[in-house]
């Protein structure tokens, strides 16, 4: 009771709430309990439960190499294919959980947004952490697959962090995005799928970036998951893989720009998402 | 006494789409619909033009003061605007005019189990329930004892909700709520669910937090839960703040204005049937301003009737009594009563009488029809609505629940007593 003479919240129209950031704050184990919630939710009554995590990455991984190596003979630039293929099979499955867990936070969880107040945002970044611990498992499956093929990184490697981050913030910028956007048009839960599936293709995820014709470079840099998928194999396999810079300059301007245009976005509509939803 | 929540000029401003203000039969015509839409608004450099939005202030200009320990009762017909209310002192939604300040920390009960998942177990839901509502991981450990033995619920603390029963479920909920120690409650209606005997218990434990200095503010549709555990009466009517003061006098108030009027359903769009006859108005008719299970009502219906059918057409007039949870418990039909109701004329109007309400205490619907030869040609569903209060509330207050039924048949016992 003592503290509670100090709390004065004023809900004025038309006016931004000032206490956004402190709420963020005093909910914020909020956050960590819905993390945790679709991390528990996830796997249960599953038989093989958390597994799934390794399964889906080596099944995909065997599926490209056997598809991209041994029938369409893509080179390999030096590095065992099953790496290459796993190397970018992780932050682009990392980008694409996140991306559309996120989209779709807001409107599975509209039973709570109507309900209880809180700050929004934790919603759609709960999804990306959870996201977050699939792909650190995943990572596991790398670790072991490179002490396999006994492909060793070099210092390079200190750079790895920096192209996890930026899939965490370019996950993050789209999915606030598209999670406000599709809190009143619903189209987007057709939309995401189909941007997921198209961008598995042109990003370099099954074949190496060096297969990519110079005259369309540019463009194919222009998608900001080239630049960091290049980054991984770069980092990991002690630069033996060529890493164009003008692809990684694009992945930061597109970080920056849809975390600065999501969360503009979504702290414009958040006021109206229980009136809508 | 300190002000808790002060309110000034406080207004809400929905926007209603009607999409089906202009009825588009088959799918070409709604493909022409959109494409016409489409050409339209690529002109205009507008989308959606398709829709006619309608205003719609679902609160008004309210102004109100409440001071710190008051427990206050919000009255209002559905629609009135009492949700609205909650929903904007509990900061889910934005006011378009006006202002709130609130001085203290807030909790609103909305809803019973806001974000329990099912497939979580009781423990497991408690903390993540506790989180939702604004607790802390610390303050819900500390109570986690008392929370599950207020709930009962001990034995099935690591089952998955999913496999508890109804009322399992819902005394877990109201229990985590229960113990959330803000310094103003909100309560919307969330004690209309569990078995009697729970919602008394439930009751007890918003007056021992009344009673601890706190302020509650507490919408239900049941007088007789709202008038014994609040002091002070609000009454909204079609988004305005129409009554404030003492709980009794406000109750009487509403029961008045409420209980004795006219359904005007003239420009109802959800109506099923395949049309014929358009009924226009429903008046529930009373004689006393409290309906009890002795009372009389007489529901009078006025119809258009189209040219095809105003030719001394035989049809029948169908009234259907609903509990709140949407269970059938009686339909009466003119034929059936031995009444035959035949058509002479653009209008129609019948009214039928039902000379006692033998139903337990609550809120009851009235859904309404016009048939012929089998066929429905009008129906509008849950149009109006009448309130039972009870003769001896207690009874029903303490004693009474789900399993006793919904009828409350008249009796008269006697008894003799021997001793051998």
């Amino acid at each position: 009771m003592s503290d509670s003479q100090k709390t004065r919240i004023t809900i004025q129209a038309g006016q931004t709430d000032t206490r956004y950031w402190k709420d963020l704050w005093l909910y914020r184990e909020l956050f960590y309990f819905l993390s945790w919630r679709d991390l528990v939710v996830r796997y249960k009554q599953t038989a093989i439960g958390i597994a799934w995590a390794i399964l889906r990455p080596l099944l995909t991984m065997i599926v490209f190499t056997i598809v991209f190596s041994k029938f369409a003979k893509l080179p390999s630039d030096g590095i065992p294919y099953p790496i290459l293929v796993l190397a970018a099979l992780l932050p682009w499955q990392f980008f694409s959980n996140a991306f559309t867990e996120a989209s779709n936070s807001l409107v599975n969880d509209s039973q709570i947004i109507s309900k209880v107040y809180f700050p929004r945002l934790i919603i759609p970044a709960s999804s990306i952490v959870v996201s977050f611990v699939d792909f650190t498992i995943s990572f596991l499956l790398l670790v072991a697959m490179m002490i396999w093929y006994q492909v060793i990184p070099d210092w390079r490697i200190v750079f790895l962090p920096l192209f996890i981050l930026l899939t965490c913030f370019i996950s993050l910028g789209a999915g606030l995005w598209v999670a406000a956007l599709n809190v009143k048009y619903r189209d987007f839960r057709y939309v995401v799928p189909f941007i997921v599936q198209i961008g598995l293709y042109i990003s370099p995820v099954g074949y190496s970036s060096s297969v990519v014709p110079d005259k369309l470079r540019v463009i194919f840099s222009l998608n900001p998951m080239t630049g960091i998928i290049d980054g991984f194999r770069w980092s990991l396999s002690g630069g033996k893989i060529y890493y164009h810079t003008h692809s990684i300059v694009f992945s930061v301007i597109a970080a920056i720009l849809l975390c600065v245009l999501g969360f503009y976005y979504f702290r414009k509509s958040e006021n109206t998402f229980a009136d809508i939803i | 006494m300190n002000t808790c929540i002060s309110i000034s000029g406080l207004g809400k401003k929905y926007r209603i789409t009607h999409r089906d203000a202009v009825k588009y039969k088959t799918f070409r015509d709604e493909i022409v619909r959109i494409s016409s839409n489409f050409i339209q608004s690529i002109a205009k450099r507008k989308i959606l033009t398709s829709n006619i939005y309608e205003e719609f202030w679902a609160l008004k200009n309210i102004h109100l003061e409440i001071k710190q320990g008051e427990r206050i009762g919000i009255i209002g017909k559905n629609g009135a605007g009492k949700s609205t209310l909650l929903k904007l002192l509990s900061r889910i939604t934005v006011p378009t005019t006006g202002k709130i300040e609130l001085y203290g920390h807030l909790a609103s009960l909305l809803e019973v189990g806001t974000g329990f998942h099912p497939e979580l177990t009781g423990r497991e839901n408690i903390y993540l329930n506790g989180a939702i509502l604004g607790m802390r991981r610390n303050d819900i450990a500390k109570k986690f004892d008392e929370i599950i033995a207020f709930a009962e619920t001990e034995r099935f603390l690591d089952t998955p909700v999913k496999h508890y029963s109804n009322g399992m479920y819902v005394r877990l909920a109201f229990s985590v709520a229960a113990h959330l120690e803000p310094d103003i409650l909100i309560i919307d209606e969330v004690l209309a669910v569990g078995d009697a005997a729970f919602q008394k218990k439930c009751l007890g434990k918003v007056r021992e937090v009344g009673n601890e200095g706190r302020t509650i503010l507490f919408v239900s549709h049941n007088m007789d839960t709202i008038r014994p555990l609040c002091q002070r009466g609000i009454l909204l009517e079609k988004g305005k703040l129409i009554d404030d003061g003492d709980i009794s006098s406000v109750i009487t108030k509403y029961i008045q204005s409420y209980e004795s009027n006219q359904y005007s359903i003239h420009s109802y769009t959800s109506r099923e049937g395949i049309g014929g006859t358009k009924i226009t108005d429903v008046f529930i008719e009373k004689i006393q301003d409290e309906v009890t299970t002795t009372s009389s009502i007489s529901i009078k219906i006025d119809a258009l009737v189209d040219k095809e059918y105003q030719n001394g057409k035989q049809v029948d007039i169908g009234i259907g009594i609903d509990t709140i949870d949407g269970r059938r418990i009686a339909t009466v039909v003119s034929s059936w009563a031995g009444c035959s109701v035949y058509t002479g004329g653009k209008l129609l109007v019948s009214k039928c009488k039902i000379p006692c309400l033998p139903f337990v205490p609550g809120r009851y619907l009235i859904s309404v029809s016009v048939i012929y030869n089998n066929t429905m040609l009008d129906c509008i569903v849950h149009c109006g609505e009448f309130t039972i209060t009870g003769n001896n509330n207690n009874v029903f207050l303490t004693k009474r629940n789900s399993l006793h039924g919904d009828i409350d048949i008249p009796c008269q016992f006697t008894y003799t007593s021997h001793s051998g």
